[in-house]
Protein backbone atom coordinates (compact mmCIF):
# COMPACT_ATOMS: atom_id res chain seq x y z
CA UNK A 1 0.00 0.00 0.00
CA UNK A 2 2.65 2.40 1.00
CA UNK A 3 4.22 1.34 -2.32
CA UNK A 4 1.59 2.82 -4.13
CA UNK A 5 0.80 5.63 -2.41
CA UNK A 6 4.51 6.73 -3.06
CA UNK A 7 4.54 5.37 -6.89
CA UNK A 8 1.44 8.35 -7.26
CA UNK A 9 2.92 11.01 -5.31
CA UNK A 10 6.22 10.79 -6.73
CA UNK A 11 4.97 10.52 -10.12
CA UNK A 12 7.75 7.72 -10.15
CA UNK A 13 6.54 4.35 -11.27
CA UNK A 14 9.96 2.93 -10.08
CA UNK A 15 10.01 4.61 -6.81
CA UNK A 16 9.63 2.17 -3.48
CA UNK A 17 8.68 3.61 0.09
CA UNK A 18 12.74 2.76 1.27
CA UNK A 19 13.11 6.08 -1.07
CA UNK A 20 12.93 8.69 2.05
CA UNK A 21 15.34 6.45 4.31
CA UNK A 22 12.73 4.45 6.48
CA UNK A 23 14.12 1.19 5.90
CA UNK A 24 17.95 2.40 6.83
CA UNK A 25 16.59 4.24 9.16
CA UNK A 26 14.80 1.47 10.70
CA UNK A 27 17.99 -0.44 11.03
CA UNK A 28 20.08 2.48 12.79
CA UNK A 29 17.68 1.76 15.37
CA UNK A 30 17.72 -1.97 15.50
CA UNK A 31 21.46 -2.29 15.52
CA UNK A 32 21.68 0.49 18.13
CA UNK A 33 19.16 -1.83 20.22
CA UNK A 34 21.48 -4.87 19.56
CA UNK A 35 24.29 -2.84 20.63
CA UNK A 36 23.34 -2.21 23.54
CA UNK A 37 22.41 -5.13 24.72
CA UNK A 38 18.36 -4.35 24.97
CA UNK A 39 15.83 -6.95 24.28
CA UNK A 40 13.54 -8.04 20.77
CA UNK A 41 10.94 -5.27 22.05
CA UNK A 42 13.11 -2.34 22.75
CA UNK A 43 14.99 -3.28 19.02
CA UNK A 44 10.94 -2.90 17.53
CA UNK A 45 11.10 0.35 19.41
CA UNK A 46 14.31 1.65 18.43
CA UNK A 47 13.62 0.63 14.51
CA UNK A 48 9.82 2.18 15.02
CA UNK A 49 11.45 5.28 16.29
CA UNK A 50 14.55 5.68 14.13
CA UNK A 51 12.82 4.82 10.59
CA UNK A 52 10.39 8.26 11.53
CA UNK A 53 13.19 10.27 12.41
CA UNK A 54 15.22 9.38 8.95
CA UNK A 55 11.94 10.50 7.25
CA UNK A 56 11.65 13.65 9.36
CA UNK A 57 14.99 14.29 8.65
CA UNK A 58 14.82 13.89 5.13
CA UNK A 59 11.37 16.47 4.79
CA UNK A 60 13.44 18.89 6.87
CA UNK A 61 16.59 18.69 4.69
CA UNK A 62 13.48 18.92 1.30
CA UNK A 63 11.91 22.13 3.73
CA UNK A 64 14.96 24.12 4.01
CA UNK A 65 16.19 23.92 0.66
CA UNK A 66 12.76 24.85 -0.23
CA UNK A 67 12.10 24.36 -3.48
CA UNK A 68 8.90 23.25 -5.60
CA UNK A 69 8.46 19.53 -6.67
CA UNK A 70 8.87 16.35 -5.43
CA UNK A 71 12.34 15.58 -6.81
CA UNK A 72 14.10 17.63 -4.05
CA UNK A 73 12.15 15.24 -1.77
CA UNK A 74 13.92 12.34 -3.42
CA UNK A 75 17.28 13.09 -3.34
CA UNK A 76 16.73 14.15 0.21
CA UNK A 77 15.71 10.92 1.01
CA UNK A 78 18.33 9.45 -1.00
CA UNK A 79 20.69 11.39 1.22
CA UNK A 80 19.73 10.67 4.43
CA UNK A 81 19.51 6.91 3.41
CA UNK A 82 23.24 6.96 2.60
CA UNK A 83 23.85 8.64 6.01
CA UNK A 84 21.67 5.95 7.63
CA UNK A 85 23.83 3.05 5.58
CA UNK A 86 27.06 4.87 6.61
CA UNK A 87 26.12 4.75 10.30
CA UNK A 88 24.92 1.34 9.69
CA UNK A 89 28.43 0.67 8.53
CA UNK A 90 30.01 2.06 11.60
CA UNK A 91 27.83 0.19 13.64
CA UNK A 92 28.46 -2.74 12.52
CA UNK A 93 32.00 -2.11 12.90
CA UNK A 94 31.88 -1.63 16.27
CA UNK A 95 29.83 -4.79 16.90
CA UNK A 96 31.16 -7.94 18.53
CA UNK A 97 31.98 -9.92 16.05
CA UNK A 98 30.23 -13.37 17.36
CA UNK A 99 27.36 -12.37 18.38
CA UNK A 100 26.03 -8.74 17.97
CA UNK A 101 26.88 -8.72 14.25
CA UNK A 102 24.91 -11.55 13.26
CA UNK A 103 21.84 -10.32 15.22
CA UNK A 104 22.09 -7.22 13.21
CA UNK A 105 22.95 -8.42 9.93
CA UNK A 106 19.82 -11.67 10.44
CA UNK A 107 17.71 -8.37 11.08
CA UNK A 108 18.65 -6.37 7.97
CA UNK A 109 17.64 -9.72 5.97
CA UNK A 110 14.00 -9.76 7.47
CA UNK A 111 12.40 -12.57 9.22
CA UNK A 112 9.20 -13.01 10.45
CA UNK A 113 9.63 -15.41 12.97
CA UNK A 114 10.16 -13.18 15.95
CA UNK A 115 6.62 -11.65 14.98
CA UNK A 116 4.15 -12.32 17.68
CA UNK A 117 0.74 -11.03 19.15
CA UNK A 118 1.68 -8.36 21.60
CA UNK A 119 4.24 -6.73 18.86
CA UNK A 120 1.36 -7.11 16.92
CA UNK A 121 -1.10 -5.50 19.28
CA UNK A 122 1.61 -3.04 19.98
CA UNK A 123 1.92 -1.49 16.06
CA UNK A 124 -1.67 -1.67 15.34
CA UNK A 125 -2.79 1.28 16.25
CA UNK A 126 0.33 2.75 13.89
CA UNK A 127 -0.71 0.49 10.60
CA UNK A 128 -4.50 0.84 11.72
CA UNK A 129 -3.90 5.08 11.23
CA UNK A 130 -1.35 4.38 8.28
CA UNK A 131 -3.89 2.13 6.22
CA UNK A 132 -6.62 4.14 7.20
CA UNK A 133 -5.66 7.23 5.64
CA UNK A 134 -4.57 5.90 2.85
CA UNK A 135 -7.55 4.28 1.98
CA UNK A 136 -9.32 7.09 2.46
CA UNK A 137 -7.05 9.24 -0.07
CA UNK A 138 -6.81 6.37 -2.37
CA UNK A 139 -9.04 8.77 -5.04
CA UNK A 140 -6.61 11.65 -4.35
CA UNK A 141 -3.78 9.64 -5.10
CA UNK A 142 -4.87 9.22 -8.63
CA UNK A 143 -5.70 12.73 -8.92
CA UNK A 144 -1.96 13.23 -7.18
CA UNK A 145 -0.25 10.58 -10.15
CA UNK A 146 -1.33 13.35 -12.77
CA UNK A 147 1.00 15.87 -11.91
CA UNK A 148 1.41 18.43 -8.84
CA UNK A 149 0.13 21.20 -10.97
CA UNK A 150 -2.73 19.22 -12.35
CA UNK A 151 -3.92 18.37 -8.99
CA UNK A 152 -3.80 21.83 -7.67
CA UNK A 153 -5.67 23.78 -10.71
CA UNK A 154 -8.84 20.60 -9.70
CA UNK A 155 -8.72 21.91 -6.62
CA UNK A 156 -6.22 19.76 -4.21
CA UNK A 157 -4.08 21.07 -1.91
CA UNK A 158 -1.16 19.46 -2.89
CA UNK A 159 1.41 20.24 -0.63
CA UNK A 160 -0.38 19.04 2.54
CA UNK A 161 -1.82 16.00 1.08
CA UNK A 162 1.41 14.79 -0.41
CA UNK A 163 3.10 15.66 3.31
CA UNK A 164 0.01 13.88 5.11
CA UNK A 165 0.26 10.66 2.67
CA UNK A 166 4.06 10.27 2.90
CA UNK A 167 3.51 10.43 6.95
CA UNK A 168 0.80 7.45 6.42
CA UNK A 169 3.24 5.58 4.23
CA UNK A 170 6.00 6.16 6.52
CA UNK A 171 3.47 5.07 9.82
CA UNK A 172 2.58 2.05 7.97
CA UNK A 173 6.32 0.94 6.54
CA UNK A 174 8.30 1.99 9.92
CA UNK A 175 5.46 0.02 11.73
CA UNK A 176 6.09 -3.17 9.68
CA UNK A 177 9.93 -2.89 9.34
CA UNK A 178 10.33 -2.77 13.14
CA UNK A 179 8.55 -6.33 13.36
CA UNK A 180 10.27 -7.87 10.55
CA UNK A 181 13.61 -5.54 9.58
CA UNK A 182 13.84 -5.35 5.77
CA UNK A 183 12.36 -7.18 3.33
CA UNK A 184 13.69 -5.87 0.15
CA UNK A 185 11.02 -5.77 -3.09
CA UNK A 186 7.66 -6.13 -1.87
CA UNK A 187 6.88 -2.35 -1.84
CA UNK A 188 8.37 -1.86 -5.26
CA UNK A 189 6.83 -5.16 -7.43
CA UNK A 190 3.65 -5.59 -5.59
CA UNK A 191 1.98 -1.77 -6.86
CA UNK A 192 2.92 -3.29 -10.42
CA UNK A 193 1.03 -6.67 -9.74
CA UNK A 194 -1.78 -4.82 -8.53
CA UNK A 195 -1.84 -2.73 -11.21
CA UNK A 196 -1.56 -5.41 -13.92
CA UNK A 197 -4.37 -7.81 -12.08
CA UNK A 198 -6.95 -4.32 -11.19
CA UNK A 199 -5.87 -1.09 -13.99
CA UNK A 200 -3.78 2.01 -12.98
CA UNK A 201 -6.82 3.52 -10.83
CA UNK A 202 -5.36 3.58 -7.31
CA UNK A 203 -8.83 3.75 -5.91
CA UNK A 204 -8.70 -0.39 -6.75
CA UNK A 205 -5.09 -0.94 -6.33
CA UNK A 206 -4.38 0.39 -3.28
CA UNK A 207 -6.50 -2.28 -1.64
CA UNK A 208 -5.80 -5.17 -3.72
CA UNK A 209 -1.74 -4.22 -3.41
CA UNK A 210 -2.45 -4.55 0.55
CA UNK A 211 -3.83 -8.10 -0.29
CA UNK A 212 -1.52 -9.11 -2.88
CA UNK A 213 1.05 -8.38 -0.54
CA UNK A 214 0.30 -9.94 1.98
CA UNK A 215 -0.39 -13.25 0.46
CA UNK A 216 2.81 -12.57 -1.27
CA UNK A 217 4.46 -12.71 1.67
CA UNK A 218 2.65 -15.56 3.37
CA UNK A 219 3.68 -17.38 0.57
CA UNK A 220 7.51 -16.59 0.55
CA UNK A 221 7.30 -16.67 4.28
CA UNK A 222 5.85 -20.24 3.98
CA UNK A 223 8.05 -20.86 1.25
CA UNK A 224 11.82 -19.74 3.81
CA UNK A 225 10.68 -22.23 6.16
CA UNK A 226 10.13 -25.09 4.17
CA UNK A 227 13.15 -24.94 2.02
CA UNK A 228 15.88 -25.99 4.20
CA UNK A 229 16.25 -26.90 7.54
CA UNK A 230 16.52 -23.70 8.89
CA UNK A 231 14.57 -20.66 8.35
CA UNK A 232 15.72 -19.26 4.94
CA UNK A 233 16.42 -14.73 5.73
CA UNK A 234 12.95 -13.47 3.62
CA UNK A 235 14.79 -10.47 2.02
CA UNK A 236 16.91 -13.28 -0.08
CA UNK A 237 13.59 -15.00 -1.08
CA UNK A 238 11.82 -11.96 -2.20
CA UNK A 239 14.81 -10.83 -4.21
CA UNK A 240 15.29 -13.93 -5.95
CA UNK A 241 11.41 -13.73 -7.21
CA UNK A 242 10.90 -10.05 -7.15
CA UNK A 243 13.93 -9.10 -9.06
CA UNK A 244 12.69 -11.41 -12.10
CA UNK A 245 8.88 -11.12 -11.61
CA UNK A 246 9.71 -7.45 -11.86
CA UNK A 247 11.22 -7.55 -15.11
CA UNK A 248 8.54 -9.82 -16.49
CA UNK A 249 5.82 -7.39 -15.24
CA UNK A 250 7.94 -4.42 -17.15
CA UNK A 251 7.97 -6.75 -20.58
CA UNK A 252 4.36 -8.04 -19.91
CA UNK A 253 3.11 -4.63 -19.43
CA UNK A 254 5.54 -2.03 -21.13
CA UNK A 255 5.69 -0.22 -18.39
CA UNK A 256 5.90 3.39 -19.73
CA UNK A 257 8.33 4.40 -16.88
CA UNK A 258 9.46 8.67 -17.95
CA UNK B 1 -19.80 42.67 -12.79
CA UNK B 2 -16.49 42.21 -15.04
CA UNK B 3 -15.29 38.19 -14.43
CA UNK B 4 -11.72 38.94 -14.40
CA UNK B 5 -9.75 42.24 -13.71
CA UNK B 6 -6.08 41.58 -13.56
CA UNK B 7 -4.44 45.62 -12.18
CA UNK B 8 -0.55 46.17 -12.32
CA UNK B 9 0.30 42.66 -12.02
CA UNK B 10 4.12 41.78 -11.97
CA UNK B 11 5.93 38.41 -11.67
CA UNK B 12 9.85 37.97 -11.10
CA UNK B 13 11.56 34.78 -10.06
CA UNK B 14 14.48 36.89 -8.76
CA UNK B 15 14.89 40.36 -8.22
CA UNK B 16 16.51 40.59 -11.10
CA UNK B 17 14.59 38.90 -13.52
CA UNK B 18 11.05 40.13 -13.79
CA UNK B 19 9.07 38.35 -16.60
CA UNK B 20 6.18 41.08 -17.27
CA UNK B 21 5.79 44.05 -14.71
CA UNK B 22 2.23 45.65 -14.74
CA UNK B 23 0.27 43.98 -16.68
CA UNK B 24 -3.77 45.13 -16.64
CA UNK B 25 -6.53 43.47 -18.56
CA UNK B 26 -10.00 42.68 -18.19
CA UNK B 27 -12.30 39.61 -19.23
CA UNK B 28 -16.16 39.37 -19.69
CA UNK B 29 -18.31 36.25 -19.02
CA UNK B 30 -18.53 34.39 -22.83
CA UNK B 31 -15.76 36.71 -23.51
CA UNK B 32 -12.42 35.46 -25.46
CA UNK B 33 -8.85 37.16 -24.81
CA UNK B 34 -6.02 36.19 -26.99
CA UNK B 35 -2.75 36.95 -25.56
CA UNK B 36 0.20 36.91 -28.30
CA UNK B 37 4.12 36.67 -27.62
CA UNK B 38 7.46 35.42 -29.08
CA UNK B 39 8.31 32.01 -27.19
CA UNK B 40 9.81 32.57 -23.84
CA UNK B 41 8.53 35.75 -22.98
CA UNK B 42 6.11 34.57 -20.11
CA UNK B 43 2.97 34.04 -21.65
CA UNK B 44 2.51 30.44 -19.70
CA UNK B 45 4.10 32.21 -16.26
CA UNK B 46 1.21 34.63 -16.60
CA UNK B 47 -1.67 32.04 -17.19
CA UNK B 48 0.23 30.20 -13.86
CA UNK B 49 -0.66 33.66 -11.98
CA UNK B 50 -4.39 33.70 -13.11
CA UNK B 51 -5.12 30.27 -12.20
CA UNK B 52 -3.50 30.68 -8.83
CA UNK B 53 -0.22 28.51 -9.32
CA UNK B 54 2.20 31.11 -9.09
CA UNK B 55 2.00 33.91 -6.55
CA UNK B 56 2.36 37.37 -8.20
CA UNK B 57 5.08 40.14 -7.00
CA UNK B 58 2.73 42.96 -7.37
CA UNK B 59 -1.05 43.76 -8.46
CA UNK B 60 -4.40 41.69 -8.33
CA UNK B 61 -5.83 39.17 -9.57
CA UNK B 62 -9.71 39.36 -9.00
CA UNK B 63 -13.06 37.29 -10.14
CA UNK B 64 -16.07 38.89 -10.03
CA UNK B 65 -14.41 41.23 -7.68
CA UNK B 66 -12.99 39.08 -5.23
CA UNK B 67 -9.15 38.45 -5.15
CA UNK B 68 -7.90 35.29 -5.75
CA UNK B 69 -5.73 34.80 -2.81
CA UNK B 70 -8.73 34.75 -0.66
CA UNK B 71 -9.95 31.54 -2.39
CA UNK B 72 -9.33 28.16 -1.00
CA UNK B 73 -7.84 26.00 -4.06
CA UNK B 74 -11.39 24.01 -4.56
CA UNK B 75 -13.39 27.41 -4.56
CA UNK B 76 -10.44 28.66 -7.07
CA UNK B 77 -10.93 25.46 -9.15
CA UNK B 78 -15.00 25.65 -9.66
CA UNK B 79 -14.40 29.42 -11.24
CA UNK B 80 -11.12 28.84 -13.01
CA UNK B 81 -9.86 26.01 -15.26
CA UNK B 82 -6.53 25.34 -17.00
CA UNK B 83 -5.75 23.16 -19.84
CA UNK B 84 -1.62 23.31 -19.65
CA UNK B 85 0.75 23.21 -22.74
CA UNK B 86 1.86 19.48 -21.14
CA UNK B 87 -0.64 17.23 -20.50
CA UNK B 88 1.51 13.94 -20.48
CA UNK B 89 0.61 11.89 -18.16
CA UNK B 90 2.59 8.93 -16.46
CA UNK B 91 -0.44 6.44 -16.09
CA UNK B 92 -2.29 3.99 -17.56
CA UNK B 93 -5.68 5.45 -16.11
CA UNK B 94 -8.61 5.01 -18.32
CA UNK B 95 -10.09 8.58 -19.71
CA UNK B 96 -13.47 8.07 -17.75
CA UNK B 97 -11.19 8.51 -14.64
CA UNK B 98 -9.42 11.00 -15.96
CA UNK B 99 -12.24 13.15 -16.66
CA UNK B 100 -13.77 12.01 -13.21
CA UNK B 101 -11.14 13.90 -11.57
CA UNK B 102 -12.56 17.23 -13.45
CA UNK B 103 -14.96 17.00 -10.72
CA UNK B 104 -12.79 16.92 -7.60
CA UNK B 105 -14.01 20.85 -7.22
CA UNK B 106 -17.45 19.36 -6.53
CA UNK B 107 -16.60 16.46 -3.95
CA UNK B 108 -15.70 16.95 -0.21
CA UNK B 109 -12.38 15.87 0.95
CA UNK B 110 -12.80 12.14 0.99
CA UNK B 111 -15.80 11.50 -1.17
CA UNK B 112 -15.23 9.30 -4.39
CA UNK B 113 -16.85 10.61 -7.96
CA UNK B 114 -20.50 9.93 -7.68
CA UNK B 115 -22.83 8.17 -9.99
CA UNK B 116 -23.86 11.84 -10.88
CA UNK B 117 -20.53 12.76 -11.60
CA UNK B 118 -20.48 9.53 -13.97
CA UNK B 119 -23.11 10.75 -15.47
CA UNK B 120 -22.20 14.38 -16.21
CA UNK B 121 -18.69 12.79 -17.95
CA UNK B 122 -20.85 10.63 -20.32
CA UNK B 123 -23.03 13.28 -21.44
CA UNK B 124 -20.29 15.59 -22.80
CA UNK B 125 -18.18 12.24 -24.04
CA UNK B 126 -21.06 11.94 -25.87
CA UNK B 127 -21.79 15.80 -26.99
CA UNK B 128 -18.55 15.64 -28.72
CA UNK B 129 -18.81 11.80 -29.93
CA UNK B 130 -16.04 10.57 -27.95
CA UNK B 131 -17.90 7.36 -26.37
CA UNK B 132 -15.80 4.74 -28.07
CA UNK B 133 -12.39 6.45 -26.15
CA UNK B 134 -14.50 6.03 -22.63
CA UNK B 135 -12.28 3.24 -21.29
CA UNK B 136 -9.23 3.10 -23.44
CA UNK B 137 -5.87 4.30 -21.58
CA UNK B 138 -5.72 8.00 -21.90
CA UNK B 139 -1.94 7.59 -22.54
CA UNK B 140 -2.91 5.76 -25.83
CA UNK B 141 -4.79 8.53 -27.76
CA UNK B 142 -3.30 10.44 -29.84
CA UNK B 143 -1.79 14.06 -29.18
CA UNK B 144 -5.32 15.65 -30.62
CA UNK B 145 -7.81 13.89 -28.52
CA UNK B 146 -5.52 14.11 -25.65
CA UNK B 147 -6.03 17.48 -25.91
CA UNK B 148 -9.90 17.55 -26.55
CA UNK B 149 -10.10 14.79 -23.66
CA UNK B 150 -7.82 17.45 -21.15
CA UNK B 151 -10.49 20.36 -22.54
CA UNK B 152 -13.51 18.28 -21.95
CA UNK B 153 -11.94 17.77 -17.93
CA UNK B 154 -11.40 21.44 -17.45
CA UNK B 155 -15.47 21.55 -18.71
CA UNK B 156 -16.05 19.30 -16.09
CA UNK B 157 -15.17 21.68 -13.12
CA UNK B 158 -17.74 24.33 -14.76
CA UNK B 159 -15.47 26.91 -14.78
CA UNK B 160 -16.32 30.56 -15.85
CA UNK B 161 -12.95 31.09 -16.87
CA UNK B 162 -11.19 28.66 -18.75
CA UNK B 163 -7.03 28.96 -19.62
CA UNK B 164 -5.52 27.79 -22.18
CA UNK B 165 -1.90 27.47 -22.45
CA UNK B 166 -0.51 27.43 -26.21
CA UNK B 167 -3.78 24.75 -27.51
CA UNK B 168 -2.56 24.98 -30.79
CA UNK B 169 1.49 24.19 -30.56
CA UNK B 170 1.10 20.75 -31.29
CA UNK B 171 -1.94 20.59 -33.60
CA UNK B 172 -2.00 19.75 -37.55
CA UNK B 173 -4.00 22.36 -39.37
CA UNK B 174 -7.58 20.50 -39.50
CA UNK B 175 -7.35 19.76 -35.67
CA UNK B 176 -6.16 23.74 -35.02
CA UNK B 177 -9.47 24.08 -37.07
CA UNK B 178 -11.51 21.76 -34.95
CA UNK B 179 -10.46 23.30 -31.97
CA UNK B 180 -11.42 27.06 -33.14
CA UNK B 181 -14.19 26.21 -33.74
CA UNK B 182 -14.73 24.63 -29.98
CA UNK B 183 -13.21 27.66 -28.81
CA UNK B 184 -16.19 29.46 -30.48
CA UNK B 185 -18.58 27.24 -29.42
CA UNK B 186 -17.64 27.42 -25.61
CA UNK B 187 -17.64 31.14 -25.80
CA UNK B 188 -21.44 31.07 -27.17
CA UNK B 189 -22.21 29.49 -23.29
CA UNK B 190 -20.96 32.40 -21.46
CA UNK B 191 -17.45 30.73 -20.65
CA UNK B 192 -14.74 33.56 -20.47
CA UNK B 193 -11.79 32.19 -22.80
CA UNK B 194 -7.98 33.12 -22.06
CA UNK B 195 -5.41 31.49 -24.56
CA UNK B 196 -2.03 32.11 -25.62
CA UNK B 197 -0.37 31.38 -29.05
CA UNK B 198 2.61 32.46 -30.50
CA UNK B 199 1.01 32.75 -34.29
CA UNK B 200 -0.17 35.87 -34.94
CA UNK B 201 -2.25 33.93 -37.69
CA UNK B 202 -4.01 32.50 -35.04
CA UNK B 203 -5.21 35.86 -33.50
CA UNK B 204 -6.36 36.69 -36.62
CA UNK B 205 -8.58 33.94 -36.71
CA UNK B 206 -9.78 34.27 -33.59
CA UNK B 207 -10.38 37.75 -33.81
CA UNK B 208 -10.76 38.58 -30.17
CA UNK B 209 -9.62 41.34 -27.36
CA UNK B 210 -5.82 40.80 -27.89
CA UNK B 211 -2.59 41.44 -25.25
CA UNK B 212 1.30 41.55 -27.35
CA UNK B 213 3.16 40.47 -24.06
CA UNK B 214 6.90 41.38 -25.47
CA UNK B 215 10.02 40.67 -24.33
CA UNK B 216 10.37 44.29 -22.06
CA UNK B 217 7.69 42.63 -19.87
CA UNK B 218 4.68 44.71 -20.68
CA UNK B 219 0.91 43.71 -21.83
CA UNK B 220 -0.43 46.02 -24.52
CA UNK B 221 -4.20 45.38 -25.02
CA UNK B 222 -6.99 46.27 -27.61
CA UNK B 223 -8.69 44.96 -29.96
CA UNK B 224 -7.40 42.78 -33.16
CA UNK B 225 -7.82 45.51 -36.05
CA UNK B 226 -6.12 48.32 -33.63
CA UNK B 227 -2.79 45.96 -32.52
CA UNK B 228 -2.24 43.55 -34.94
CA UNK B 229 -0.41 45.85 -37.64
CA UNK B 230 3.12 45.32 -39.29
CA UNK B 231 4.70 47.27 -37.44
CA UNK B 232 3.80 46.10 -33.87
CA UNK B 233 4.27 42.13 -35.17
CA UNK B 234 7.89 42.92 -36.53
CA UNK B 235 8.68 45.40 -33.19
CA UNK B 236 7.23 41.88 -31.34
CA UNK B 237 9.21 39.26 -32.93
CA UNK B 238 12.14 41.45 -34.37
CA UNK B 239 11.44 39.98 -38.01
CA UNK B 240 10.61 41.25 -41.20
CA UNK B 241 6.91 39.99 -41.67
CA UNK B 242 3.82 41.26 -43.45
CA UNK B 243 0.05 41.49 -43.50
CA UNK B 244 -1.92 40.64 -46.36
CA UNK B 245 -5.91 41.33 -46.19
CA UNK B 246 -8.30 38.49 -47.63
CA UNK B 247 -11.02 39.40 -48.46
CA UNK B 248 -13.06 36.91 -48.69
CA UNK B 249 -12.36 35.87 -44.86
CA UNK B 250 -13.11 39.84 -43.95
CA UNK B 251 -9.75 39.53 -42.36
CA UNK B 252 -5.87 39.84 -42.50
CA UNK B 253 -3.05 36.49 -42.44
CA UNK B 254 0.61 37.02 -41.25
CA UNK B 255 3.74 35.84 -43.28
CA UNK B 256 7.13 36.84 -42.95
CA UNK B 257 9.15 37.68 -45.23
CA UNK B 258 11.67 35.35 -45.99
Amino acid sequence: MSGCAFQSVFHNLLVSPDILGVSYGAAVGAASAILLGLGIWFTQLFAFICGIIAVSATLLIARIIHQRGTLIIVLAGIVVSGFMQALIGLLKYIADPDSQLQSIVYWQLGSLAKVDISSIIAVFPMLAIGAVILIFFRWHLTILSLGDQNAQTIGINVAFERLLIIGASTLLTAATVCLSGNIGWVGLVIPHISRLLVGDNTRRTLPIAGLVGALFLLIVDTLARSLSAGEIPLSILTGFIGAPLFIYILIKKKVRLN
Amino acid sequence: MTLLTVTNLSFSYHKSSTVFHDVNLSLEAGEVFTILGPNGVGKSTLLQCLCGLLTPTKGEISLNGQNISDFTHRQLARQVAIVPQNYHINSGITVMDYLLTGRTPYLSLLQMPTKKDHEIAEQYLTEFNLNTLKNRSFSSLSGGQQQLIAIIKSLLQEPKLLILDEPMAALDISRQYELLKLIKRLANKHIAILLTTHLPDHALMLNTKIGLLSTSGTLTTGSTDDLITKERLEELYKIPLNLTYLPELHRYTCQILI
